[in-house]
């Protein structure tokens, strides 16, 4: 940047970014650093507005990476996705340096890039009280949370660090800034200090980082508000000599319950695309709750399975809704996205549609909403009887699978207890329409 | 490309100036002159929209203004 060859700051952002990783601490001056014998290596990428090109950007990680940097610390964001940046985050990471990013300031359910990408650990931004910032982003791609600062409280509850003055770039001034810039390195500083306590890769520091994160204020898993919680500098610490010699973290290290965490990589992975890597437990669940239904029905009125049951009119809207477009998989590019929503069972990809990447699960699609509308017109036409059963049926199987699968957080829903009487109270519904679209007219 | 919407500070990291624009988004202005920095001021402005740089603000697209009218 700037065609020289120093990397002198001239507009004031990164020097307070910098002091927060590593400011010279405990000299009776001032303000301290996280990780304060860290050493830094400051590489310019921004202009002195404050922007840069994903081109200058992408040659900067490659190059810290090379010389010899464990963390990078990026409290940037924007633009669109970049093969030369994601390739140029993956390579970093290969070479063992944990790159650490801001997930942006647009304070919605967006986490910008380069955070987004896999192998770099997205940060949120919380205020004083824990909550999430205001202005902070968030999204399924968070890793953690971490103090950023809330100004809209007060400007003595920003981030106070030593910088120099955006209008006179030759004074010293201690500002209070807020943003996910100023979290960013709040995480890089603690990965300096395990890498510093025996962390050997970047892996090791992230399990130890994400491990050890404390519970965000009614938190109890991990949330695409806070990620894996708001890191804990002490906590992970102690967690890092948890790590065995397989590098793996003992059992019990774990402060949040970890069956939630969904794996930054399933994204990129192309689908399996064997018979068994179909998740045929929704299905199962349905057929179990087939076969309850058709017992409740007296001799007369259960339909025969000839004539319904094996009838591609019942079968096929079964099988969209506890397995997805299963087939599309061999049909079409296992690793393409839209291939990878449609093979989810009916909800889950309604809801990707309609409500977007990290958002939590809507309660409205989780309940016998669509059964119960579609089968409003199956009153007129009763033609559509046994396509609207077997939805009902798919619906009933995929509620009763979750509530089996520990119930996900429902949006909305304050306490996650509420899930599973929700759930049930739905899934019930929907085996009563089932019932009531499979049911053999009596002969007049 | 011509936007409208309402000139905004906020105080993120070192304080930015951002054009909510009526089409729902957030811009993160650059360009203009400096009676462009009003905070609550309406504008029709004409400009280029970069979505490729990345900031430090995060807060949305650069937006560079060429010329602009208050309303």
């Amino acid at each position: 940047m700037n065609n020289d060859a120093h990397a002198n700051d001239d507009h004031g952002h990164g020097t307070h970014v910098a002091g927060t990783i590593a400011q010279v601490t405990n000299n009776n001056e001032g303000v301290a650093g996280v990780a304060f014998e860290a050493t830094l290596m400051p590489v310019k990428v921004l202009n002195h507005f404050g922007s840069g090109t994903t081109a200058a950007i992408s040659d900067a990680i490659r190059w810290a990476a090379d010389n010899g940097a464990n963390v990078i610390n990026m409290s940037l964001g924007g633009g669109g996705r970049s093969a030369v940046m994601e390739n140029a985050v993956a390579y970093a990471r290969k070479k063992g340096v944990v790159v650490v990013c801001a997930a942006g300031n647009g304070g919605r359910g967006v986490v910008e890039y380069p955070a987004a990408y896999p192998g770099s650990v997205a940060v949120a931004a919380v205020g004083p009280t824990g909550a999430l910032a205001p202005y902070s982003s968030w999204g399924k791609e968070l890793d953690v949370a971490a103090p950023g600062g809330d100004k809209s409280r007060g400007v003595e509850f920003g981030i106070l660090q030593n910088t120099i003055d955006a209008q006179n770039n030759a004074k010293s001034v201690y500002a209070y800034f807020n943003g996910t810039s100023m979290a960013t390195p709040h995480v890089a500083g603690v990965a300096a200090l395990l890498f510093a306590n025996g962390a050997k890769t970047p892996d090791q520091v992230e399990k130890a980082l994400f491990a050890s994160a404390k519970a965000a204020p009614g938190q109890t898993g991990w949330s695409d508000h806070f990620g894996h919680g708001i890191i804990d500098a002490e906590a992970a610490l102690k967690a890092v000599k948890k790590i065995d010699a397989n590098g793996e973290l003992l059992a019990g290290t774990s402060k949040l319950d970890n069956h939630s965490i969904p794996t930054r990589y399933e994204v990129v992975q192309p689908l399996g695309t064997g018979f068994f890597d179909i998740d045929w437990k929704p299905f199962l669940w349905a057929a179990g709750l087939l076969a309850f239904v058709l017992l409740t029905l007296g001799k007369k009125e259960r339909p025969g399975y000839l004539n319904i049951l094996f009838k591609p009119g019942f079968l096929v809207p079964l099988a969209i809704t506890t397995l997805g477009v299963f087939f599309a998989r061999w049909v079409g590019d296992p690793s393409s996205t839209t291939v990878q929503a449609i093979t989810l069972p009916l909800p889950d990809w309604l809801q990707k549609i309609i409500f977007g990447r990290g958002s939590l699960a809507n309660p409205i699609v989780y309940s016998a909403a669509i059964p119960l509308v579609a089968s409003f017109f199956a009153i007129k036409w009763k033609s559509l009887r046994p396509i609207i059963g077997g939805l009902s049926i798919g619906f009933a199987g995929i509620l009763g699978y979750t509530i089996w699968a520990k119930a996900p957080a429902l949006a909305w829903l304050p306490f996650t207890f509420l899930a599973i009487p929700w759930l049930a109270f739905n899934g019930i519904v929907c085996l009563f329409i089932a019932r009531a679209m499979l049911k053999k007219e009596k002969a007049a | 490309m011509k936007l409208s919407g309402q000139v905004k500070f906020r105080d993120i990291e070192t304080g930015v100036w951002v054009l909510v624009g009526d089409d729902g988004k957030t811009y993160l202005l650059d360009g203009g002159d400096r009676k462009l920095k009003k905070d609550g001021l309406r504008i029709e402005a004409d400009g280029t929209v970069d979505d490729q740089s990345l900031t430090s603000a995060m807060v949305g697209p650069r937006f560079v203004v060429k010329s602009y009218k208050s309303k």
